[in-house]
């Protein structure tokens, strides 16, 4: 038999190895544990699918209740499965309750910034303000999916151009066209960055401003390599000079 | 060359921009249209070259620089074609004939 020798070169050399021994061990045994936690949801998975499976199969026969708690497994695994989902329940109950969160708490911060708030914009406020239980993109994108059809006060809306907004519902295009008409005809042309610094206001949101105006035919657009101006809309507003 | 009287709409920037509102574009082209018939009858010139079409003060203003795009100047002649004042005179369309008055009216 060995004898184990504590000192010298050889001594060091061995509780070396030992101690490396140790972690492979405990790194080996984490992702075991892992795997079988893999495993777990996998199993949850295919449950969860024969059960929507099952729902289809009866149709109406399902009671509210039931589906929504089927929703609650679901968000709590992890799974996005929306396609059937969605023809049972608008969404689960989870979001709903977000959304009369985000309601609550955003009502009056978008007043303060002129009734309109990019997405992402309240990505960073809601979940600054958490700290803990940080929401992700997607929760707060479904949540404010259901903020109109829960009557709250803010609405999400998707400008032309793909960018999303919460706006106060009584947010009025009209009237924001119309103001930022009498602001170019003050100030004779204005770009984007300009109507943000005046009026405090993001870049984003002041550019989808300009265009909203411009699709109203108040406001017509000058793109050269300086920048893309806006300018109050005297195609439409001067009698032509020539005639046929 | 005669003197251009220019109207409002040619030290105007947008003027150049191709504008993306339906009714906005229509007067655009509509006050285009008149400008180049106005412009060549003034100049007594006859033939557009799309190529040629930034040395010619009409499509390029200096004074503002601005320049109007080839394709849209392209889009005006198109214009002038369906109402009779101006041909292609080559298959790839980029030499023109602008007429002040239409053929029927000549």
């Amino acid at each position: 038999p060995q004898i184990k020798t504590r000192t010298g070169i050889i001594g060091i050399e061995r509780s070396l190895q030992e101690k490396q021994k140790e972690t492979d061990e405990s790194i080996s045994l984490a992702f075991q544990d892992l795997t079988k936690l893999m495993d777990m949801a996998k199993d949850m998975v295919a449950i969860s699918k024969t059960i929507s499976a099952k729902i289809r199969a009866r149709q109406g026969d399902i009671t509210e209740d039931e589906t929504i708690r089927f929703k609650a497994y679901l968000m709590s695994l992890g799974i996005d499965d929306p396609v059937t989902r969605d023809a049972y329940k608008s969404s689960n109950e989870y979001f709903k309750e977000l959304a009369k969160q985000l309601a609550y708490i955003l009502e009056e911060p978008i007043k303060e910034v002129g009734g309109m708030m990019t997405l992402t914009d309240v990505y960073c406020r809601v979940n600054r303000a958490r700290g803990l239980e940080l929401l992700s993109p997607e929760d707060l994108l479904h949540a404010s999916r259901h903020l109109a059809s829960l009557g709250l006060p803010i609405v999400l809306r998707t400008f032309d151009s793909g960018v999303m907004v919460l706006q106060v519902l009584s947010h009025d295009d009209n009237a924001v066209a119309d103001c930022i008409m009498e602001l170019l005809k003050q100030k004779g042309s204005m770009t984007a960055e300009d109507l943000a610094r005046s009026e405090g206001i993001s870049v984003i949101l002041a550019r989808e401003r300009l265009l909203v105006t411009e699709k109203h035919g108040k406001a017509c657009r000058d793109d050269s390599i300086e920048a893309l101006r806006f300018y109050p809309n005297l195609f439409l507003e001067e009698t032509p000079i020539f005639s046929d | 060359m005669a003197e251009i009287d220019w109207p409002w709409q040619y030290s105007f920037p947008p003027f150049f921009t191709l504008q993306l509102h339906a009714d906005t574009r229509s007067k655009q082209i509509a006050a285009w249209r008149s400008l180049v018939l106005e412009y060549y009858r003034t100049t007594k010139q006859a033939v557009v070259d799309v190529r040629e079409v930034h040395t010619n003060p009409l499509f390029n203003n200096t004074a503002i620089n601005r320049k109007l795009p080839s394709d849209t100047v392209l889009l005006i002649l198109e214009e002038l074609r369906k109402s009779g004042n101006a041909t292609p005179l080559d298959k790839t369309r980029q030499r023109w004939l602008v007429y002040w008055h239409t053929l029927e009216e000549w």
